[in-house]
């Protein structure tokens, strides 16, 4: 089990950065033009707004603990995995085509999601082929999406 | 104006002829899909059955590039509820409470209440485009900038409605949302913002990839995986694949009250159906009675959005038609429909091409009741959806949410994108960050940027324009009240509470 | 009346005939040009933007008249590649470098996007082909403003004026109008031309630039009243509204639709295309179906004359984007 809260204090933290980042940013653009908003004005404002509420929060952790409980491991390991399998799908269909990729990100996503023995795989990757014929003819053929 | 009613009759008439009741069918259907597929929304299918269209007689290409648009409003609602992945944009909060519903085992009740609310919705915005058209368009264009100015403070003040229990997180999130909404290039001078050096980032994030992450990805992340409980599906019972139409008759007064909220703000050029979406379920939750229920699978959560986008879809329709003035981008691509066809649309329409226009109405009434037909016998099937195992399940339909985004512009750049927001979407997620006001943040953020500095621009920096108009101050007041009233009435019941507590002492 | 239709159908028989010759002459001509018959496989047209839009009906228009009138001997099909305000488009079309079978339109980011230095490419890296169409703008107020006249915006204080996009013509035009008269109109920029329209009906605005398209539509309505009009001469539709430059002012710009290959192509490809585009602009077909419903001007510009006008143009554009501030 990981706490929670130090991912709050991480994203809060990455987010307080963000915020100076914009509200810098905002200063390049341009903040005035005459007595007119220009393109950095908002994003001034935005940014400053996000580092705040961002700032109040890292504050908050710091004075109280244990608000948030904790999240398996397993689950972290599962939205790297899922997200790995992802960018392998991204990668590959520059070299086997989108079709032939999504046939291993569905068998990838089904071995995340518990498909770990024999025939849970195998059901998988039947599902998966018949799902890639059916992704080629929504969106290859009558959506005529030019897939890579 | 009965007038209308008579001419609509004809038109209906018209629209009955076999090969515009085809085309309205081939529309329909394609649309329900598109509609139902992440990441592509009713603007991608009118674009992409164009094409195609124009070839078909005018009337014949109209009807079903409609039918397109108003059949995802229907499917949208489908992936939102089953999945907890908005199909469109637009059906973004429907997942709220659809998806809890989905997952308490009432999917058939929520999809059954969301066909409902579809055509009650789109009944409603038919009625009044028939009967106001010309005379709601010349009422649109009063709003200008300042008016769409104030209406966007109030919307973003719905933050306070929609955001939640933890106001400082609810606020991170409506900040990061109008900063996303800031990513492109600068509307008023042209100048790239937060680009990172990456020309595919000018046109900004398009909305659909933000929804499809930050909601769908990160609720299948969420998701326990499942080793070996295939009981589960048993406990739900047969009947709940069915709609409930005594659930749906409770609701009545989300359905008129989405469908009337849909409709306005759908008139209004460039609000769009989303943000009609958000207040018509900030104005639900704001008069419940039971507030608390709503984002934990209430019904009437589910019966404002859906009303309110399909009737803003006609709404949307009324400038186009009336005007010639596309109010969104679904109906700028029909517009374009319109113009290859040979038929300009604006002031002139109604009267040259009189039949033409009360046909293609016609056709919608007819569209909707097709609908209403197909959604209802598909709606079982579709529910046994929601008692698949996620190891089944999830593979494909994050197969259909990585082509679906990739079909957005024809690239893999959006893919990655959506990778991203699935990561930050679980992340929130687990954290207790509420990902609604960052969709709020980055659908009006824009609209009220735009607004101030066409204002300023105009007024020449004099912010006095603002309390000028009558229309933009009235709003501003509405504004004022909704912020300020809970805050008295809480302060109310702590004094009354306070009495309580002396006269007990 | 019955004379008139048949004066027409002979009109259209006779056209018919010489496309009919030169529909004969074309395989001639390419395999004078090249030993192997130029083209020989499906031509691709990018459109860099979504369908439905401006330069999307343009391309649909002109591949269905290519195909009715059997101009070429292969398909040609018409790809949309939005994103990016046309760079991804026109990025594409580079990357096809010497490959005579991939064409494109010329929009207003050809110009701007470049310029902006974010795309590593101007209209220097394609082949222009030829222009087949020329769209003018009018300058136009509702039809119960005070301003009747150029005169009368000089005169007037505090006038603003919408313009569909932060960089596009309108706003180029806008500008060009403060220099020449030496009003202080205030630009606002809108993102698209409905929105601008909506704008100015509903007095949000006072005046605007806008398509003949629209604008004539507004004002067969009377809702709309046409001030000038951008192009050197008066419109054939709008007869008594007077040209700028006739007024005297040095305003004179115009929309061209236009077809670019990417660079390096051929020399015979481009002479080849030159002769179809040719014939599509003088044909009825593209008259009828194109310049005709969109109340365009119809023109016909060969490959020079046409690279001369995109200098010329993408030049204009540099100098507003400068005085905006965009390009240090």
């Amino acid at each position: 089990m990981i706490p929670l809260r130090s991912f709050d204090f991480g994203l809060s933290a990455i987010l307080a950065l963000l915020g100076l980042y914009i509200v810098s940013q905002g200063i390049s653009f341009g903040y005035q033009d005459g007595a007119v908003p220009a393109a950095g004005f908002f994003p001034f404002w935005i940014g400053a707004g996000l580092a705040l509420f961002s700032g109040l929060n890292l504050i908050r952790l710091f004075r109280h603990s244990g608000v948030l409980g904790a999240v398996d491991r397993m689950e972290i390991v599962r939205v790297g995995l899922v997200s790995l399998a992802l960018c392998g799908f991204v990668i590959l269909s520059g070299f086997i085509g989108m079709i032939g990729a999504s046939v291993l990100l569905m068998i990838a996503v089904g071995m995340v999601f518990g498909a770990r023995d024999r025939r849970s795989i195998l059901a998988v990757s039947a599902i998966a082929v018949g799902m890639a014929g059916i992704l080629y003819l929504v969106f290859g053929v009558v959506l005529t999406i030019p897939l890579l | 104006m009965f007038d209308s009613w008579y001419l609509l009759a004809d038109g209906l008439v018209a629209a009955s002829q076999p090969n515009v009741l085809a085309a309205i069918m081939v529309g329909a259907i394609i649309g329900l899909f598109i509609g139902a597929l992440p990441g592509l929304g009713p603007t991608a299918g009118v674009a992409i059955l164009l094409p195609v269209a124009v070839s078909f007689d005018g009337t014949s290409a109209i009807a079903a590039l409609g039918a397109v648009y108003y059949g995802a409003q229907y499917g949208g609602a489908v992936t939102a509820i089953l999945l907890g992945i908005p199909g469109d944009a637009s059906a973004t909060m429907t997942v709220i409470d659809g998806h809890k519903l989905a997952r308490n085992g009432k999917a058939g009740a929520a999809l059954g209440l969301s066909i409902a609310a579809s055509f009650i919705g789109g009944l409603i915005g038919l009625l009044l485009l028939t009967a106001f058209a010309t005379t709601i368009a010349r009422a649109a264009i009063a709003f200008g900038p300042i008016e769409m100015t104030a209406l966007m403070i109030f919307s973003l003040s719905l933050v306070s409605v929609l955001g939640g229990k933890d106001l400082n997180k609810a606020m991170m999130s409506l900040f990061l949302g109008l900063f996303i909404g800031t990513i492109g290039l600068d509307p008023m001078i042209g100048l790239p913002r937060f680009d990172f050096g990456e020309v595919r980032l000018f046109d900004g994030i398009e909305f659909s990839i933000i929804a499809v992450g930050l909601f769908g990805l990160a609720e299948m992340y969420a998701t326990p995986p499942s080793i070996g409980k295939p009981e589960e599906a048993s406990r739900f019972r047969f009947r709940e694949l069915f709609p409930d139409v005594r659930a749906t008759l409770q609701c009545w007064r989300e359905l008129g009250s989405g469908s009337l909220i849909g409709f306005f703000i759908g008139i209004l050029p460039g609000a769009g159906a989303t943000a009609a979406t958000m207040i018509a379920y900030a104005f639900a939750k704001r008069t419940s009675k039971h507030p608390e229920r709503f984002g934990h699978g209430a019904l009437e959560g589910v019966a404002a959005p859906e009303a309110a986008n399909n009737s803003a879809a006609y709404g949307n329709m009324i400038p186009m038609f009336a005007l010639g003035i596309p109010g969104s981008g679904t109906t700028a691509v029909l517009m374009g429909g319109l113009l290859m066809i040979g038929l300009q649309p604006g002031p002139m329409l109604f009267q040259t091409q009189s039949a033409f226009v009360w046909t293609i109405f016609g056709s919608f009434y007819i569209g909707n009741l097709a609908l209403v037909a197909i959604t209802i016998v598909l709606t079982p099937i579709l529910a046994t959806c929601a008692f698949v195992r996620p190891s089944f399940l999830f593979p494909g339909v994050i197969a259909i949410i990585a082509f679906g985004i990739f079909g957005i512009n024809n690239s893999m750049f959006e893919v990655m994108l959506v990778i991203g927001f699935g990561i930050l979407g679980y992340l929130m997620m687990k954290l207790d960050y509420p990902p609604v006001p960052l969709v709020l943040g980055m659908i009006l953020g824009p609209i009220l940027e735009r607004g101030i500095r066409r204002t300023l621009v105009a007024s020449d920096g004099d912010l006095s324009v603002f309390f000028k108009s009558p229309i933009a101050l009235v709003i501003l007041l509405i504004t004022l009240v909704l912020v300020v009233s809970p805050w008295l009435v809480s302060q109310r019941a702590k004094r009354q509470a306070d009495v309580a507590n002396t006269i007990a002492k | 009346m019955e004379k008139h239709e048949a004066r027409k159908g002979m009109k259209r028989r006779m056209l018919l005939a010489c496309g009919a010759v030169l529909l004969v002459m074309q395989p001639m001509l390419g395999s004078v040009a090249r030993a192997d018959d130029y083209p020989n496989k499906t031509m691709n047209y990018i459109v860099a933007f979504g369908v439905g839009g401006g330069s999307d009906i343009i391309a649909r228009t002109m591949v269905k008249v290519i195909d009715e009138k059997k101009l070429i001997p292969v398909k040609m099909l018409v790809e949309n590649r939005p994103g990016g305000s046309g760079a991804i488009g026109y990025s594409f079309i580079n990357s096809q470098k010497g490959d005579p079978y991939y064409l494109g339109g010329v929009g207003v980011s050809f110009f701007t996007t470049p310029l902006l230095g974010k795309m590593p490419l101007s209209y220097r890296d394609f082949t222009p082909l030829a222009a087949i169409a020329r769209s003018p703008y009018i300058l136009a107020v509702t039809a119960d403003s005070d301003i009747k006249s150029i005169d009368d915006i000089k005169k007037a204080t505090g006038l603003t004026i919408g313009t569909a996009g932060a960089v596009s013509d309108p706003a180029l035009l806008s500008h060009l109008l403060n220099k020449e008269t030496g009003a202080t109109i205030k630009v606002v920029p809108y993102d698209g031309e409905g929105e601008v329209m909506a704008a100015v009906l509903g007095k949000h605005l006072d005046l605007l630039f806008g398509n003949p398209n629209e604008i004539l539509e507004q004002v067969n309505a009377g809702a709309m009243r046409a001030l000038a009009v951008t192009s050197a001469e008066r419109m054939t539709s709008l007869p008594d509204v007077p040209s700028f430059s006739e007024l005297g002012y040095d305003i004179v710009h115009t929309q061209l639709r236009g077809i670019i290959m990417p660079k390096d192509v051929p020399a015979e490809a481009v002479s080849y295309w030159e002769g179809i585009l040719k014939t599509v602009a003088e044909s009825p077909e593209w008259r009828t179906q194109y310049v005709d419903r969109f109340n365009e001007i119809p023109i016909f510009l060969d490959s020079k004359a046409f690279e001369a006008e995109i200098a010329a143009t993408s030049a204009r554009y540099e100098t507003l984007m400068r005085e905006l501030g965009l390009i240090k």
